[in-house]
């Protein structure tokens, strides 16, 4: 009897466990099905090598692990038809989504139009259109305020060096006339003029060594400059060295963006601080968010990665997770 | 070739009584003649006629021109050979006949591969060395994959240069950006000062002289010439055209490879960040100096003013308080100008 009822209850055992097993069968075939890899083109916009890049791939590349994406990674180095032309191929290839960034007005609309109409998720990254939403097709942006960041650090200077009326700030940038460097300046400008700070802007290019010099010799030309913000990873980078050339040691200085020579600055007491625009969020975010959408149907919102203010104080993590996660 | 032949172009091309017969007349001819007849001669006037202008101005309005200011020669100096040195590797090779738009990418991966050996506890002649020779070996490829498969170098170069510009940071992985702090001695002989006067100046001189000895004093120079000017008549001539323009090909990167290595020890930081347009500014300045595109008409000086001009000018915008928002345009003007005026001489004379 003892052996009977022994066998009713393993072959219950058995049963349920045959039963849960089918139905973790089943739940992993209908998990599996979601979680078909969703195929995501990612449109960096220029500059294959620069530093600046680094969190993002790494970020975009990390949420492609995490959410089962098909992470096509690409670089329309600076060139916006080129960036146009990855967009229509990425249509062409049956990508479910394309993230591509907006260096130059207007200049994407037509590609971004055409893959929504063929039903690419469009997500833009980095730099979005100076009419944000109303400029184009692309569904949200994810990346820095310009306006608000450069306000952010325009104040913070102000308030760190006792800068007051008659003091004049050097703004250099790498190409004046792309839309951040526009952006950053007026951000800059609103936190300075109402507390009669004047401004000017340079353009630097990105080769370091020129950059230094146009900045020194900037400062030569006039002696009133009283502050340099660095409105793009380049003129940051280079100002301390700049002002030390032209023995004005203690300018204080501050911009945007990090990489392992702006941090050593800030963490030297050298730079004051860095606007930091997350650029890993930039590349996890837009992957992530298109995943989901393909996924589940969840609409992404706009998301602006870019206020983190990044000093001495609390500059220790930046610099320990440089060219990955910061 | 017109009997205006001067020193700075192919014998072979000119035919040795006419050649001969135009370097009699060059002679002859007048302090003036002769300089408008050089390679370098409208660029000279230029640079010239504009430090002449700085000078004036500078010594009239000391207060809002601060050109004569120490600090401001001082720069200048420090300024000429970031593209200058470049610009030397690139304006021999234009002599042969050719170009070479990847040392933009080799200026960035040479001296990062010096720092990345260096970081490695690697000695640092070693690891200079091995910089060198990653040049030396894309110069190498350069020149075979454009030589043998009849490609325009143009086309070869500019795809090296987004080969190396791209193959960098994936060979390195995340790793694209190091501190590179060399012995003192060695970063003030580089990068110090000999009184006023910058060591990388005194060295883009350097450079400059074995270019010009390598140019006028050496069988090699004779060989670009006769390679660019017209390779046919030079092979007739028994000039082993592919690998003379080898070695212009090598030089060119290799002399990337240092204008790379004084960047990095300036700033005592090697970063795989693209350097942008560098290639474009050496030809440039190649052709503000008076060589020709096509190869066969050239002088070091011409090289060395063309690089002094294009600082000088952007000097000047920034002193001067122009729109620093337009520098690239000031800058571009400048370059379009210096073409124009050497092609009026060229065809007028």
């Amino acid at each position: 009897m003892k052996q009977s009822k022994d066998n009713r209850v393993l072959n219950t055992v058995r049963a349920m466990a045959l039963a849960t097993s089918a139905l973790f069968v089943m739940a992993s075939a209908a998990s599996t099905e979601d979680l078909a890899p969703v195929k995501v083109t990612f449109i960096q916009h220029c500059c294959s090598g620069a530093t600046f890049f680094q969190p993002m791939q790494f970020g975009a590349e990390e949420a492609a692990r995490l959410f089962q994406v098909d992470l096509t990674y690409v670089n329309a180095d600076g060139d916006a038809a080129r960036a146009a032309n990855l967009i229509e191929t990425a249509i062409a290839d049956k990508q479910d989504a394309v993230l591509p960034t907006i260096t130059v007005p207007d200049a994407l609309d037509d590609a971004m139009q055409k893959a929504r109409d063929a039903g690419l998720v469009v997500i833009a990254q980095n730099i979005d259109d100076p009419e944000h939403a109303a400029g184009n097709a692309r569904e949200v942006f994810v990346g820095q305020d310009f306006l608000v960041s450069g306000k952010i650090i325009g104040e913070r200077m102000i308030k760190e060096h006792g800068l007051k009326q008659g003091d004049h700030c050097l703004l250099p940038v790498e190409f004046p006339e792309l839309t951040y460097a526009i952006e950053r300046a007026q951000g800059v400008q609103s936190a300075l003029e109402p507390a009669g700070i004047t401004s000017e802007v340079v353009g630097t290019g990105t080769v370091d060594a020129e950059a230094l010099g146009i900045i020194s010799q900037a400062l030569l030309a006039n002696p009133n400059i009283t502050c340099v913000i660095g409105l793009g990873t380049t003129p940051t980078t280079v100002t301390p060295d700049a002002a030390k050339e032209v023995g004005r040691d203690n300018l204080p200085n501050g911009g945007f963006d990090t990489n392992p020579k702006i941090m050593e600055n800030i963490m030297n007491g050298v730079t004051t601080a860095t606007m930091d625009q997350q650029p890993f969020w930039q590349g996890f975010l837009p992957v992530m968010f298109a995943a989901y959408e393909v996924r589940y149907g969840l609409h992404p919102a706009d998301f602006n990665t870019g206020n983190n203010l990044i000093d001495k104080a609390n500059g220790d993590k930046a610099l320990k997770y440089g060219g990955t996660y910061r | 070739m017109s009997s205006t032949s001067t020193p700075s172009e192919s014998p072979v091309t000119a035919g040795s009584s006419v050649h001969e017969h135009a370097k009699r007349r060059y002679r002859e001819a007048s302090l003036w003649t002769r300089v408008r007849l050089h390679p370098a001669g409208p660029v000279a006037i230029m640079f010239f006629g504009l430090l002449a202008a700085c000078i004036i101005a500078g010594l009239v309005i000391p207060q809002n021109f601060a050109f004569l200011n120490p600090a401001n020669l001082t720069l200048l100096l420090k300024q000429i050979p970031n593209y200058g040195m470049v610009a030397l590797g690139v304006g021999l090779l234009m002599i042969t006949g050719e170009f070479d738009l990847s040392v933009g990418s080799v200026f960035v991966v040479a001296p990062f591969a010096m720092a990345t050996a260096y970081a490695a506890d690697i000695p640092l002649p070693i690891a200079i060395l091995i910089g060198f020779a990653i040049a030396a070996l894309i110069g190498l490829a350069n020149g075979v994959i454009t030589l043998r498969f009849g490609i325009p170098s143009f086309i070869t170069t500019l795809g090296m240069l987004f080969i190396v510009r791209t193959s960098a940071p994936f060979l390195v992985g995340y790793a694209r950006s190091l501190n590179f702090k060399p012995p003192a001695t060695f970063t003030a002989i580089l990068t110090g000062n000999l009184g006023p006067i910058p060591a990388q100046f005194i060295w883009f001189l350097v450079m400059a002289l074995v270019c010009y000895l390598i140019l006028n004093r050496h069988f090699l120079g004779n060989h670009f010439f006769a390679a660019g000017g017209n390779p046919g008549a030079a092979r007739f001539a028994g000039i082993n055209v592919f690998w003379t323009k080898i070695a212009a090909f090598v030089l060119s990167s290799v002399f990337a490879a240092a204008a790379g290595l004084f960047s990095i020890t300036r700033l005592q930081t090697a970063m795989t960040n693209p350097q942008l347009f560098i290639e474009l500014f050496a030809v440039a300045i190649c052709v503000i100096g008076g060589l020709s595109l096509f190869g066969g008409r050239g002088a070091v000086i011409g090289i060395v003013l063309g690089a002094a001009l294009l600082q000088l000018v952007q000097d000047v915008i920034i002193l001067a308080r122009l729109p620093g928002f337009y520098l690239d345009l000031f800058v571009g003007v400048m370059i379009v100008v210096g073409v124009v005026i050497n092609q009026i001489v060229r065809r007028k004379y």
